[in-house]
Parts: C-alpha cells; structure tokens; sequence
C-alpha cells in the first residue's frame, strides 16, 4: 500500500502545481485594456476566433490572399477595427462577431496590423 | 524582463515558422500524439506483444521508446506553455472543459509513471496502465484541440 503512495502524491503534487499555474496565467495579455475608447480582448483568445471567423476572407494570421483585404502590417487602429466589425465593409457583413469576442479579435488584429 | 516582452518574444518565435501560435500548438501536440503512438507500439513489443507488428528487437525496442518519449515530451513544452502559462484553465464548453481537465494531469500522470519506472516492486500491470493512461490522455488532449482546430478553423501551418 505504501508503494502506491510515492506514485499517487508525485501525481497530485504536479497535477496540482499545473493547476495553480493555469489558475495564475502568469503571461496572459492584461484581461481588458483599453486603446481609447475601445475595449481590447485577450489576444490570444482573439487570434483563435479570427482562424475561425474571419481567416477564410483575410487569409491565416491576416496575410490576405482571399476576398478581404490583407490585415498584417496595414497599420489599421484598434477604432477601426471594431468600427468595421460592427458595420461591416464590403462583403463583410456586420456584427459578425459581438462582446468578448470582438473585444479579442480587435486585441489580435490590432497586434497584427502593427506597421 | 516585462511580461509583455515574453508573450511578444514567444509569438515571434512561434510566428516565424506558423502562421499563428495557435497553430504552432495544434502542430506540436500532434507531433507528441505521433511519438505517443511510436511508444505504445514499442512498449507493447518490449512487453512481449505486437511482435507480428513491431519485428523489432528488444534493445532496439527500448532505445526507439525512450528516446520517442523524450521527444514527445519536448514537443509538449511550448504547448504546455501557451495553455498554462497564457491560456489558462477555463471551462466555457465541455470541450475546453474536458481539455482543461485533461492537461491538468497529464504531467502528473507522467511524473508518477517515471516513478513507478525508477522504484521496483510495483505489480506487473502497473507500467502498462500508466503509460496507456498517458497516451490516452495525450488522445483526448489532441482530440480536444489540434483535431478541433484541423476540422473546425483551418489545416494548415
């Protein structure tokens, strides 16, 4: 019985150091920043709802290549982003994402479009 | 160092192969599910089974086996970082749920089996059950995002 031991405490030892750590979020982005009076996201949660929201137009990471303009290094402001977000553009329509998630994807096209 | 230099570091690290750290990860955890599979087979040939499968010798076996996992465990490092060091443990859905839960203990599940490798004396099924739960957990961790990421958002790097 007490050989079992060693194994079982490593094991809750380290699960629970792994928890503490996922509860710490030692590198995420700020929670919510603001740029002005717009609100950004987590850019990483951000980056996520873009490959699925919106990479098929404006092409993984933003590099362009579909229907949509290329958004890496176009210098586009976070106002912008969530302008055109919430009106759309083009062919774009609007709203297509709303709350959090537009606050992430504002944060994550704001960190790519970076000149 | 700031903290923002660090994420800013990791995303450039990671951005100059992937298109995305996202995809980094689900690139990464499938590298770890394919060595996972290598050491399932080669732990099942130094167990004496799936020699029809695996006609390796038992040396062999064993060295393809360590150095298999060692690199498997390479390959979850930065995936490990991403999830716990920035993502954190969340529960939005139960796929996130089940990954979050999953990625808790993987680690532990490891630790315990290194153990149970150094210290004797252990029943005979003991290894096998711990290293078919951490391969098994690595399949739900890798069915819980790199497949969900591959279906659902893009294949690609």
């Amino acid at each position: 019985m007490r050989r079992w031991l060693q194994p079982l405490v490593v094991l809750v030892c380290v699960s629970g150091a792994v928890f503490a750590l996922a509860q710490a979020r030692l590198f995420a982005p700020a929670a919510v920043a603001t740029a002005g009076p717009v609100a950004l996201g987590d850019v990483y949660q951000g980056e996520t709802v873009f490959q699925q929201t919106c990479a098929a137009c404006h092409g993984a990471a933003g590099a362009g290549g579909g229907i949509g303009p290329r958004l890496q290094s176009s210098g586009i402001t976070p106002a912008t982003i969530q302008a055109r977000i919430r009106a759309g553009a083009g062919a774009m329509p609007p709203a297509l994402v709303s709350g959090r998630a537009e606050a992430d994807i504002v944060a994550y096209v704001a960190s790519i479009a970076a000149p | 160092m700031p903290l923002f230099d660090v994420n800013s570091a990791y995303t450039d690290a990671v951005t100059a192969v992937f298109s995305s750290t996202i995809a980094a990860k689900a690139w990464f955890a499938t590298a770890a599910v394919v060595l996972a599979v290598v050491q399932v087979l080669t732990a099942s040939r130094m167990w004496g089974k799936l020699l029809r499968v695996v006609p390796l010798s038992f040396p062999v076996a064993k060295q393809i086996h360590r150095w298999s996992g060692r690199l498997a465990f390479v390959c979850t490092l930065p995936v490990f970082f991403h999830c716990v060091f920035i993502l954190g443990f969340q529960t939005p859905d139960a796929r996130v749920a089940i990954h979050a839960v999953a990625g808790t203990v993987v680690y532990g599940v490891l630790a315990a089996k290194l153990l149970m490798i150094r210290r004797k004396g252990f029943p005979h099924w003991a290894l096998p059950l711990a290293g078919g739960t951490l391969a098994a957990l690595l399949g739900v961790l890798w069915l819980t995002s790199s497949l969900w990421y591959f279906t659902n958002v893009r294949f690609g790097f």
